[in-house]
């Protein structure tokens, strides 16, 4: 089966009927991989690249909303730092050009980038089902485990939300110049009201927040005696595993020396005179 | 459910009917029968697919082809102006053409893709544009740097100005051998930076590769692989998969011949398909045929197979303990070869030596990882006559293995080598899939097609063998080597395959690079329960040559020499024989020594750079050539051999050559079995033949693919082709110039001893003036005598090398040298290395195309660099491969690659055809030395064992903080 809808509401409606008989497919750089490895074979196919507006990003009220289908390339072209990185580092053009921001949402990859972006824009992502609506979800509340999530079987994400005037950094210690899995990222937005969210990846079984490290800098401040710390602290957030990238050892290593990386970076950004 | 779509592919509107999961590549490449994009992963880790649509590149394995109908794809098939029926080339595919963009060409047609969308919105990119927009894009041959360089000036290659574009674009650094500058002009075709004569039909999706062939009647084969590292098969249930729709046949260990094969005869230990023991995951059990490839495919995962497993062995200190399991019965503490050579007194030598160092170093698993896997199509003509087609790099030993696992004669079987997407080593061994396509093919009446996917070529293997080197040296006083000795255990994986030659390189070439007095080489290739290792690139002697070039560095430092100096002590001249019995002739070491120096900055830099930055040098050298065939005798089946006396070494030509001339007296089509990989084999030989014929290499063809046609050339291998390929080639040629003198001389009224052949004219020596057209005179010769037709060939000098047991490996009639400096940084916080500049020069003798020559240099370069900092194929505790792709197994991408200056020093090999050696393996050898010599700089630490990754780096680096409050090693700088 197949079904190629042109419409949100259309594509909502096949969803909440077919649910998971027809799989919903964006870019294809997860589904048509697993499927290409002979480990997938789906009944059929909810093609969401030909429905209307949900590759689009527009901006009100100083956020961002970018639709369910917005490609890693649109992405990447935002002026959100950490988000535009983590977008710019996915794969290869051609990967960018195709995979989207649902698609790696619904993936859930521990290594997903754009997840950990946005969990330190602490965004949140629409839920949508034909008949129940729309629910929003804050992201940090969405990743339930292992490659699990908070979206069901008959919702689409149809949006995702975050602010626009964040002061982000972003890290990621891959191990070649491109097309590189991340051995672990790690992403840090300021709000103006000077709070932090500091989101990693792959040093869990999920894309992670580290609520220990935030504490401190919240707490403290950026002094160099708190960023060490809150570097240190990160250790009590993650749960890293050893694996043929990195050994679980180097990871946490690496998560400390990231934290402090960026913390530093976003000091000096932080200090720099308005303009 | 069929669907019925309409895809717009290159301005034309194409209705067909597709499944929802077929993916894009496969309809265009299936359906459409456009093959230009490739299939080289199938799950968007190489970029191969690329084609645009709505003009941005995706992966077309990726995308589903009912996700774009209507959209505008262009495939590379579809870039350029329709002319006459004829596609123009676009500047960019005219760049890459002659920048040096395309080797074998598998890449070609993603990268020009990527690229042409890069261009359409950006004419004019800077260099990190370009690396940006080809990030996702793999080559395994080129370095990148002429593709890089063909997106840059591609701009000079608007208008149709390709060939003055040519001359003030594109400077390829080469230079005039001492021959021909005694005598400038002396040549016309060597020498010259010819853009590669396949390259037209690579950059516009023409060249067929095998998988791109489709023969009437065609099916699909499929290899089931053990799923278990060790064990014996206890029953095996075809039933369900001989029952799918579309199977055609199903055949197990029952159904090939009992024939052992292999590479050397005396380690032929590999069946067809698994007898009883399985001996590595991915070892074939089984194999199907059926209409298509996903029928295939479905079939092999029906069939039922139950092993008793045994303990596997996966590690050559675990396989050669006491008691260990052993995987084949024949191999005692599952040791297949040992070798122990030992010239001079070494025990005698470190006595006597002011300074000894002993270190352990210990090597990786590399996979060559060529773009294009493994294809074959079988088919038995009705005379009996086996035809494969198959992406090799030694078609004749391929020949050879057929027969003798058939037991028919060499002859009845007809090797075919279509376009190849390179080999490395990875293609010189006859595959399950030549084979089960074969036995496949026989059971069917049809053409058997089989190709592995990117996972099957991992667990076919046939990589570097990972090495275990304990390795000693001894200098005096002032860092002159007295004695070295080595011990190596080789981890083989579960066949011998090419493992016996790889034991004995990995001794040989170590003292043709310095004078080394007293040599000691112990080596061990060990059998485990992991694919079979075989022959890569530099052969065996890579992970040695690392080592001691790290050895030797230390012992500078030791000593406070300069790494440089030390080595100027140290180098090997011309016209020595080495401790070994290995006889060079050229050798320009020092020239190369002296070049890196200077153009690199060393001493400017070295010692001088801060923390976390380093500069390193590395040197090696290889053969040109193997100096025995793998096989003795004569071209005949051990088993069919007669009562003869024992021969001890082949006896037959090792590169025999063909030129026949058009009757016109127009063409010339020169035919060799000599195996065109994508390293620029059929360009270097047109350009030989070319030369001694005295013609334009325009009016040369070559018909090197096919066995009927072209007679033996033993291979892509042991970087041989140049020099004897060159030389049966030049001999052919000049062999129908000998033919050609008395007609030209009747026609010019001289003798025929005066005439002389260039341009297309023949020519009375001393007066240009006095000439005939070489057609005309060729056409003289046809009307008398019919077809002008020479023969030429090359063996090996009589008498190369020693007497000793294993002298015959490492044995060649030439040798090259090259030294490389390497330049890093790396972050003391992660351990993250950026590899960022080399300096590279060799002595390759006389370059006979020094584009070609560069190509090789910036591809050894990146393939070795990325070995030495990333490459590694990991096992579980199951003997599983963890990272069987290209995302998880690392080569070295766009992003990744150095900015690399390649040079040549001036060179003349008596023994090479106009001067020439090989390049082609010899320039990796520096490469490992030098990336690892820099990073110690860098950190102040040495890594021993490859990969050197920055995990590895960091551990060092806090090991030393812990251990010590001593900064740094002396080779690190304080500015
Ligand atoms: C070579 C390569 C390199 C890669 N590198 C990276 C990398 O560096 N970092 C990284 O994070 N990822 C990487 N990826 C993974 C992948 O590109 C991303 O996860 C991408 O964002 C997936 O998006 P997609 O649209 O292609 O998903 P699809 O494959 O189309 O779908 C993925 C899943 O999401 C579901 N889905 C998609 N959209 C929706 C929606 N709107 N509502 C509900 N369900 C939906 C699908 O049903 C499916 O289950 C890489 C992939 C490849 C092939
Ligand atoms: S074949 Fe599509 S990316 Fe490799
Ligand atoms: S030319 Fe790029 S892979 Fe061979």
């Amino acid at each position: 089966m197949f079904s190629q809808p042109t419409t949100l509401e259309e594509a909502l409606d096949v969803r909440a009927r077919c649910g998971p008989d027809l799989l919903p497919i964006a870019g294809g750089t997860d589904i048509v991989v697993a499927m290409n490895r002979g480990q997938l074979r789906p009944a059929g196919f909810l093609d969401l690249t030909h429905v209307r507006g949900l590759d689009a990003v527009r901006h009100e009220n100083g956020r961002y909303e970018c639709g369910g289908a917005a490609t890693h390339a649109t992405l990447s072209r935002l002026p959100v730092e950490a988000l535009a990185e983590a977008a710019l580092s996915v794969g290869g053009p051609a990967i960018r050009n195709r995979g989207t921001i649902g698609g790696n949402l619904v993936t859930a990859s521990p290594a997903g980038d754009g997840c950990v972006a946005l969990l330190a824009l602490d965004a949140d992502v629409e839920l949508a089902h034909a008949s129940r609506g729309r629910r929003v979800v804050p992201l940090r509340e969405y990743f339930l485990g292992y490659r699990k999530t908070a979206l069901l079987a008959d919702e689409l994400i149809t949006r995702v939300r975050f602010p626009k005037d964040w002061i982000t950094a972003w890290y990621k210690i891959g191990k070649r110049g491109s097309v590189n899995i991340s051995v672990v990222c790690c992403a840090i937005g300021r709000s103006p009201t000077g709070l932090f969210h500091i989101a990693l990846g792959s040093v869990a079984a999920t894309p992670i927040r580290a609520p220990h490290a935030e504490e401190i800098v919240n707490r403290d401040g950026l002094t160099d005696g708190a960023i060490a710390e809150a570097a240190d602290a990160v250790r009590r957030d993650i749960s890293p595993i050893d694996d043929h990238r990195a050994s679980a050892k180097y990871r946490a290593a690496m998560s400390v020396t990231l934290v402090a990386r960026l913390l530093r970076r976003i000091r000096d950004r932080v200090k720099e005179p308005a303009r | 459910m069929t669907l019925v779509r309409t895809l717009l592919v290159n301005g034309q509107r194409h209705t067909l009917a597709v499944e929802p999961f077929d993916t894009l590549l496969d309809v265009l490449r299936d359906k459409l029968n456009l093959t230009g994009a490739k299939k080289a992963c199938n799950v968007g880790d190489c970029g191969a697919c690329t084609v645009l649509v709505d003009g941005r590149p995706v992966n077309s394995c990726l995308v589903l082809a009912v996700e774009v109908e209507g959209r505008p794809i262009t495939t590379i098939e579809g870039l350029g102006e329709m002319r006459e029926g004829v596609r123009e080339l676009e500047p960019l595919q005219k760049a890459f053409v002659h920048e040096g963009g395309i080797q074998c060409g598998y890449c070609t047609p993603g990268m020009v893709m990527a690229a042409t969308a890069l261009l359409s919105r950006n004419p004019k990119p800077t260099t990190d544009e370009i690396k940006n927009a080809l990030a996702g894009n793999l080559c395994r041959c080129t370095g990148y740097a002429g593709i890089v360089r063909a997106v840059q000036r591609c701009e000079n290659y608007r208008d149709d100005g390709t060939c003055a574009a040519k001359r003030d674009g594109a400077h390829v650094p080469g230079r005039i051998s001492r021959e021909s500058a005694a005598e400038p002009g002396r040549y016309r075709s060597v020498g010259e930076s010819l853009p590669r004569i396949d390259a037209v039909d690579k950059v516009t999706g023409r060249a067929l590769y095998t998988a791109d062939i489709r023969l009437p009647g065609m099916i699909y084969g499929k290899i089931l692989g053990s799923t278990i590292a060790h064990g014996t098969i206890r029953r095996i249930d075809v039933s369900r998969a001989a029952a799918l729709d579309g199977v055609l046949a199903v055949i197990t260990g029952a159904d090939v011949p009992d024939t052992t094969y292999g590479v050397s005869p005396a380690r032929y230990d590999e069946h067809v398909l698994a007898k009883q023991k399985v001996r590595h995951v991915g070892d074939p059990v089984a194999a199907v045929a059926a209409i298509d490839e996903r029928t295939a495919e479905r079939a092999v995962a029906l069939i039922d197979v139950e092993y008793d497993e045994l303990p596997a062995v996966l590690d050559v200190f675990e396989a050669t303990a006491d008691g260990a399991p052993l995987v084949h019965e024949r191999y005692a503490r599952n040791i297949g070869t040992e070798v122990h050579q030992h010239f001079g007194d070494v025990d005698a030598a470190f006595a006597r030596c002011d300074h000894v160092r002993e270190e352990v170093f210990t090597g990786n698993h590399i996979y060559q990882c060529p773009l294009e896997p493994h294809a074959a199509i079988a088919r038995w003509d009705s005379d009996g006559t086996l035809v494969l087609y198959t992406s090799t790099q030694a078609p004749h030993y391929v020949q050879y293995m057929l027969a003798h696992v058939f037991h028919i004669p060499v002859g009845r079987v007809r090797v075919i080598r279509p376009a190849v997407g390179g080999g490395f080593g990875g293609k010189a061994a006859t595959t399950p899939l030549d084979l089960c396509a074969a036995v496949l093919s026989r059971k069917t009446g049809r053409p058997v097609t089989m190709r592995y996917s990117r996972e099957e070529m991992f667990h076919y293997g046939r990589g570097r063998h990972k090495q275990h080197m304990t390795f000693k040296l001894g200098v005096d006083r002032d860092g002159r080597i007295q004695a070295f000795s080595s011990e190596i255990y080789l981890d083989g994986g579960a066949y011998s395959s090419f493992g016996v030659a790889t034991a004995y390189y990995a001794g040989s070439m170590i003292p043709t690079l310095y004078h080394i007095p007293n040599y000691k080489y112990d080596g061990y290739r060990v059998m485990t329960n992991k694919p079979a290792c075989g022959a890569m690139r530099g052969h065996g002697v890579p992970q040695p040559r690392f080592a001691f070039e790290c050895l030797l560095n230390m012992i500078a430092d030791d000593l406070s020499i300069d790494p440089v100096e030390i080595r100027r002590r140290n180098a090997m001249d011309p016209n020595t024989r080495t401790v070994n019995d290995m006889d060079i002739q050229s050798c320009e070491f020092r020239a190369t020594l002296d070049a890196v120096e200077k153009k690199s900055g060393w001493r400017s830099k070295y010692g001088r750079l801060p923390p976390g930055r380093g500069i390193g040098i590395g040197c090696g050298g290889f053969v040109s050539g193997a100096g025995y065939c793998i096989y003795r005798g004569q071209v005949q089946l051990s088993h069919e051999k007669g009562p003869e006396p024992f021969q001890k070494h082949s006896i037959f030509p090792h590169a025999n050559a063909i030129v026949k001339i058009s009757e016109d007296g127009m063409a010339a089509v020169c035919m060799i079995g000599a195996a065109e990989i994508g390293q620029g084999s059929d360009t270097v030989l047109a350009q030989i033949c070319a030369e001694s014929l005295g013609i334009p290499v325009s009016r040369v063809r070559m018909r090197s693919e096919d066995s009927d046609i072209s007679p033996i050339d033993l291979g892509a291998y042991s970087s041989r082709v140049t020099l004897m390929g060159g030389h049966a080639v030049s001999r052919a040629a000049a062999a129908v110039v000998e033919m050609l003198r008395p007609y030209a001389a009747k026609l010019l009224g001289c003798e025929s001893s005066e005439v002389r052949a260039r341009d297309g004219k023949m020519f009375v020596e001393g007066d240009a003036s006095r000439s005939v057209d070489w057609a005309e005179a060729a056409r003289k010769y046809f009307n008398e005598n019919g077809p002008l037709v020479g023969s030429g060939c090359y063996k090996p000098p009589d008498g190369l090398g020693g007497d000793y047991k294993g002298a015959t490996v490492g044995t060649s009639p030439a040798y090259s040298f090259g030294s490389a400096v390497c330049e890093v940084s790396v972050d003391l916080e992660t351990g993250k290395v950026r590899v960022e500049r080399f300096t590279d020069y060799h002595d390759c003798g006389t370059p006979i195309n020094p584009q070609a020559v560069h190509g090789q240099v910036e591809g050894a370069i990146v393939m070795t660099a990325g070995e030495t900092i990333m490459e590694d194929v990991q096992f579980d505790a199951k003997g599983r491969i963890l990272n069987p792709n290209l995302h998880g197994y690392l080569m070295m991408s766009i992003k990744d690659a150095p900015e690399i200056f390649s040079d040549l020093v001036d060179s003349y090999e008596p023994r090479g055809p106009f001067g020439a050696k090989e390049i082609g393996e010899g320039a990796t050898l520096p490469v490992l030395g030098a990336v690892a010599h820099a990073i110690a700089n860098a950190t102040g630490v040495w890594i021993k064992d490859l990969p050197i990754t920055p995990e590895k780096i960091l551990a060092a680096l806090r090991e030393r903080q812990r251990t010590t409050d001593v900064p740094a090693a002396a080779a690190v700088g304080t500015a």
